[in-house]
């Protein structure tokens, strides 16, 4: 699978931003079929840096209504990866 | 916080403004953290914006920000102490502050000059003589009006007459309940011209209405009218204005006795007359002076005047009363400055105390300065008119007002096989 169909989004939020700065981890969105060591190294592809970890979250789309209809976003998945100490990926920094 | 004069030429000062690091870091704390609560980004709550990403996307509008309250304060810090009047807005340096350090910079200032005011030795005001009397029998005839009764007489209805009127659109006619209503000829209580249509008439007469335009249509076309009306005359009453006796004062007022009654009249209008005399005194001096020392005002200063009187309408306002609001602040921005020039050329400086007073009344000491020596212009002004008082002329109050109504009641013909008209 080519590494930039792996790593979908980076997720830039309040918790994101503060994991990154706390413990050097970085947030991604990414396919609900990808595994942990795909995910590693399509983050050290892409960014050029050494992953120590992966943790993923399965995340239930949230229940959505209009009106009488009830629907339900797609559920995803969320990729936590923290890089070795000294490593960043530039494209977080100050966004 | 500090400032120099850096540069003097004819009425323009260039001024080189200094705020410490200490002052310039602390507004960059209170403006970022304005910005991050009104910021509202996808995964981050109000307030919540990391420093980092708030510096990288909005750095450049902190420190536009940071830099435009450091100018205004300090600026208007400098205008308390110096007693200027601007020419036009200040122009200031395109340096921007950055956080840790000092913040230099510069704005140059135009000053405003009022010419030497001449002629302000001595003026001539005529004002009209207060007739106590007649203003006071006008007052009682005043009450007697609004205590009017009314009777019902048995001959055609005049102008002045209360006359009871049922109306009914003529396509309602027999469908539906007439409108009961009274109307007093003259009044033109119903849109003009429909009084006139009931002078003459007598106590059961009808006739049909409708309203159409003033002017017919330029263009040759039917004019627009309005519905047809089926008016019919129940009732004509005449006015009987009562006599001023003890009881129709204790009516008509708090007073018991007609003498009570004219004695407080004759305070109000002496009251009254005294105020109108004051301002009176006051527009013509100020008109005369201004008459003869011509100059043209700053134009921000009228345009912020202007701004402040049509901010408070509660309509949006149209070309003509945008245009008058213009003519009202310049002539007041005018007598502002002429009034100052005086004061500053007479040495009409107010008191140290006086002015403490004043300036923990309004906040600001430049502007307690401004009014409390303006007032004394005045007075100085004031104490060197020529008062004559004459005679008024019989007439010169205002009459009805001119011009002519949009719209206009006139008769129709009856309806067919409906009411026919009958002269009383």
């Amino acid at each position: 699978m080519d590494a930039r169909q792996v790593i979908l989004t980076p997720l830039v939020t309040e918790k994101s931003t503060a994991a990154r700065e706390a413990h050097n981890r970085y947030s991604f969105r990414v396919p609900r079929n990808v595994t942990k060591v795909q995910i590693a190294r399509a983050v050290e592809e892409i960014f050029s840096v050494k992953v120590t970890a992966v943790h993923t979250i399965s995340m239930q789309g949230k229940e959505k209504r209009l009106g009488r209809n009830i629907g339900r976003r797609p559920s995803w998945k969320k990729a936590v990866v923290t890089l070795a100490e000294g490593q960043k990926v530039d494209f977080f920094e100050g966004v | 916080m500090a400032y120099e004069l850096v540069k003097e030429e004819g009425t323009r000062r260039t001024i080189r403004f200094t705020a410490d690091a200490g002052d310039v870091d602390e507004l960059f704390r209170k403006i970022r953290k304005r910005i991050n609560s009104e910021l509202r980004i996808p995964g981050f709550r109000p307030g919540h914006v990391p420093r980092a990403m708030l510096d990288s996307r909005f750095g450049n509008l902190i420190r536009t920000e940071v830099a435009e309250e450091m100018r205004e304060r300090l600026q208007n810090s400098l205008l308390e102490e110096r007693d200027w009047i601007l020419a036009g807005i200040p122009v200031p340096d395109d340096a921007l502050p950055a956080e840790g350090s000092g913040y230099s910079f510069e704005i140059t200032f135009d000053l405003f000059e009022t010419p030497e005011p001449v002629g302000y030795d001595s003026f001539e005001v005529t004002i009209p003589r207060l007739d106590e009397e007649k203003s006071l029998e006008a007052a009682l005839q005043s009450i007697r009006e609004r205590m009017t009764g009314f009777e019902t007489v048995d001959r055609p209805a005049r102008r002045g007459d209360m006359v009871l009127v049922d109306a009914v659109g003529v396509e309602d006619a027999g469908s539906r309940e007439p409108e009961h209503m009274a109307l007093r000829l003259g009044d033109d209580g119903l849109g003009a011209g429909l009084d006139d249509l009931f002078v003459g008439l007598s106590k059961g007469a009808s006739f049909t209405a409708r309203t159409e335009p003033f002017d017919p249509p330029a263009s040759g076309d039917a004019p627009e009218t309005g519905r047809p009306t089926l008016f019919k005359l129940v009732d004509v009453r005449e006015p009987v204005l009562p006599e001023l006796t003890d009881e129709l004062a204790s009516k008509a007022s708090r007073f018991s006795t007609v003498a009570e009654l004219r004695e407080s009249l004759r305070e109000r209008i002496r009251l009254r007359y005294e105020s109108e005399r004051a301002d009176l005194i006051e527009s013509q001096v100020m008109t005369r002076l201004l008459d003869r020392n011509p100059f043209d005002p700053p134009a921000y200063m009228i345009e912020n005047l202007k701004g402040d009187l049509i901010r408070d309408l509660e309509r949006e306002p149209d070309e003509e009363t945008r245009a008058f609001a213009g003519e009202v602040a310049r002539r007041r921005v005018r007598e502002f400055l002429i009034l100052r020039a005086v004061a500053l050329r007479e040495g009409l400086e107010p008191g140290e105390d006086e002015l403490a007073e004043e300036a923990g009344r309004t906040g600001s000491r430049a502007s307690a300065l401004d009014r409390l020596r303006n007032r004394k212009a005045l007075r100085f002004l004031l104490d060197r008119a020529a008062v004559t008082e004459t005679d008024p002329v019989p007439g010169e109050s205002a009459g009805p007002p001119d011009g002519k109504p949009a719209w206009i009641w006139r008769r129709t013909p009856p309806p067919e096989g409906g009411a026919v008209e009958r002269q009383g």
